[in-house]
């Protein structure tokens, strides 16, 4: 039986090939998520699979003894509901090198919209922790993603490319900066109670921010984070209430459709004061509807905006790309000589046969 | 009304403004922002130039020189200039010091553009009333007070473009925030409005005496703009007009309020080169 050599592969649709409306499309429910993972796992030719769903991207890392990139994006399509033949369009399938060198600059924030920016790291790392929890993890990723979080761990330390107050949350505080001037008497409303939405109100906090309200679906939830980071949690049903005092508004929730819609803002906007209303939307799915824009004295920021201001911030980063990617070049060409010719590490799953 | 010399003096004050707008254009350009002391600086000794060429006007005309459309312009940009220097060290606001340089240049461009708006008048008699000399002065006085206002509504505008095209780079990086630029407009606003209304108060005590001499056309114009500022102000604080309206209006009535200085000021030339000398009491 001659041993053939596996590949490591990635299949990945990011903000560099879709736009936001189709990438709220695909972006996975908890119960989708699990849905690929079984789907793709029941497939014979995957040795191991991990899949990666963030605000920008929906990737899927696998090692196999060949590669059947239609067929997944079928299985995936099919799932998420989605045209299978624009979702494969939309695709880009790298390889083996090229594969690590893409995952370790995901990992390490190289490929975000905002460069740099540090919360993909952690949700790689939730992603790679709920993968080894669907025990789709073998040796092969778990070496690839344990090094990944290493080569972050240096290039963070070691290079400008963190440097500076450049993340989704701080880019968005900084924009209601610009509409406030200082926030020390501004009134802040949360809506959600996620991470963004924990580290919105830490960002907020040391801005000084004079009154945060914090509201969530799930009361408790909301009620939780005030008691870990201050401000006053508020009931869901007296959203329009608090929406008529607030300065900025931040939503973040996992909600499929829009919670601030035209016609609520309409509604409530003649009774506002005449201070001007800063929303930032940081979910995807949007929150908040991107009809309100040409509404006098309103600013909306949705993610994609927030990208792009922050990209334009970070020309300074990017002169910091190229030593970045030589590290990562050099801890991949380490990790691929060390897994020897053949790369035939031991499966997640042993059962598995390998193909003659 | 023309004297080498004091021209002189104005222009070079006007020089030093425009030098100090191009000084700031081109660091804006090359290092993406400007040292607000360097501008701070231009701006004072072109004030303090422009002061010398119009005390020199002052003292041939023998009153305050606001007596054609020349003078009346070059008074509005030393009011605003006067008003930059004391009240923008407090305001801190970035690029109020280049709006201010700039609007300076533009009238003072304009002024020296059209010779014709430095037409001669008869020079006043002795017995000018102290009254309508302060009336006249606190009325432009209060127009460089609403060109200030131009400036800072022309900042909120800026800022409310930027925030709602998403446009950060350049020049709106260094704009005041929303909140701020409104704030300073609502008391420019309350500042202009009320030099202006003191300045007609002064002089409806002497016209009121003086009926046959008040000047019809400046007299209807400087109670229109009075009063649209005086609506304005009352719009903003019933918070019926604010926002973006407010700045819009702010530099439309500016601009307005500047442009009726001409034909006012060609009205009132004409009419005191055809009346006798002793009608020309009345210089504003």
């Amino acid at each position: 039986m001659t041993q053939q050599k596996r590949i490591l592969f990635c299949w990945t649709v990011s903000h560099h090939s879709a736009s936001i409306d189709y990438r709220e499309t695909i972006s996975p429910a908890p119960d989708q998520l699990d849905l690929i993972y079984t789907s793709l796992y029941d497939e014979d030719w995957i040795n191991e699979l991990t899949v990666v769903s963030t605000c920008n991207r929906l990737e899927i890392y696998g090692a196999s003894y060949e590669a059947h990139y239609q067929k997944l994006t079928a299985i995936v399509a099919k799932i998420l509901k989605v045209n299978p033949v624009e979702l494969f369009e939309k695709s880009k399938t790298l390889e083996d090198k090229q594969a690590l060198i893409h995952l370790f600059s995901v990992t390490a924030g190289l490929d975000s919209q905002i460069v740099g920016e540090t919360e993909i790291t952690g949700q790689v790392k939730q992603a790679f922790l709920y993968a080894a929890k669907q025990r789709s993890i073998g040796t092969r990723l778990n070496k690839a993603f344990q090094k990944s979080f290493q080569t972050t761990k240096w290039i963070r330390s070691n290079t400008n490319i963190g440097k500076g107050q450049i993340n989704v949350t701080t880019v968005a505080v900084d924009l209601a900066i610009k509409v406030f001037g200082r926030l020390h008497n501004s009134a802040a409303l949360v809506i959600g109670a996620g991470d963004i939405a924990e580290k919105t109100i830490t960002t907020l906090q040391s801005r000084g921010v004079k009154k945060l309200t914090l509201c969530n679906r799930t009361f408790e939830k909301a009620q939780d984070l005030a008691n870990t980071h201050g401000g006053r949690a508020v009931p869901f049903e007296s959203l329009d209430c608090h929406l008529l005092e607030a300065d900025v508004v931040l939503c973040s929730t996992a909600s499929p459709e829009f919670i601030l819609t035209e016609s609520r803002f309409n509604s409530f906007l003649r009774k506002r004061s005449i201070r001007p209303l800063c929303l930032l939307d940081l979910a995807l799915p949007r929150d908040i509807d991107p009809g309100i824009t040409h509404l006098p004295n309103i600013f909306l920021y949705n993610l994609d905006d927030l990208a792009e201001i922050a990209d334009s911030n970070l020309n300074a980063r990017k002169e910091e790309l190229g030593k970045c990617i030589e590290h990562i070049e050099k801890k991949v060409a380490q990790l691929t000589d060390n897994q020897g010719p053949s790369g035939t590490n031991r499966t997640a799953n042993p059962d598995r046969a390998q193909p003659t | 009304m023309s004297s080498n010399t004091d021209i002189l003096w104005i222009g070079i004050g006007n020089l030093i403004y425009t030098l100090g707008f191009v000084t700031a254009i081109l660091y804006l350009i090359r290092a993406k922002h400007h040292p607000r002391w360097l501008l701070y600086m231009f701006i004072a000794g072109g004030y303090a130039i422009q002061t010398y060429g119009l005390y020199l006007r002052g003292m041939e005309v023998g009153g305050c020189p606001v007596g054609n459309t020349f003078e009346i312009v070059q008074f509005v940009i030393w009011s605003l200039t006067f008003c930059f220097l004391v009240l923008g060290p407090a305001f801190r606001m970035s690029l109020f010091g280049f709006f201010t340089a700039g609007l300076a240049v533009l009238l003072s461009i304009l002024s020296f553009a059209i010779p014709t708006w430095d037409s001669p008048y008869p020079d006043r008699i002795s017995e000018i009333s102290a009254s309508i000399e302060f009336h006249a002065s606190l009325a432009v006085f209060s127009y460089g007070i609403f060109g200030m206002l131009a400036v800072s509504s022309t900042l909120y505008l800026l800022q409310n473009f930027a925030l709602k095209r998403h446009q950060f780079k350049g020049v709106y990086a260094f704009l005041p925030s929303l909140v701020e630029s409104e704030s300073m407009t609502l008391r420019i606003l309350v500042a202009g409005t009320g030099v202006l209304t003191v300045s007609l108060l002064v002089g409806s005590l002497y016209w009121s005496q003086n009926l046959a001499e008040v000047n019809g056309p400046k007299f209807f114009s400087s109670i229109a703009v009075w009063l649209a500022y005086l609506i304005v102000l009352g719009l903003r604080l019933t918070n019926r007009l604010f926002a973006r309206k407010l700045a819009v209006t702010c530099v439309a009535l500016f601009l307005i309020a500047i442009l009726s200085i001409w034909p006012v000021g060609n009205s009132r030339s004409s009419n005191e080169i055809n009346e006798p000398i002793s009608d020309k009491v009345l210089p504003e």
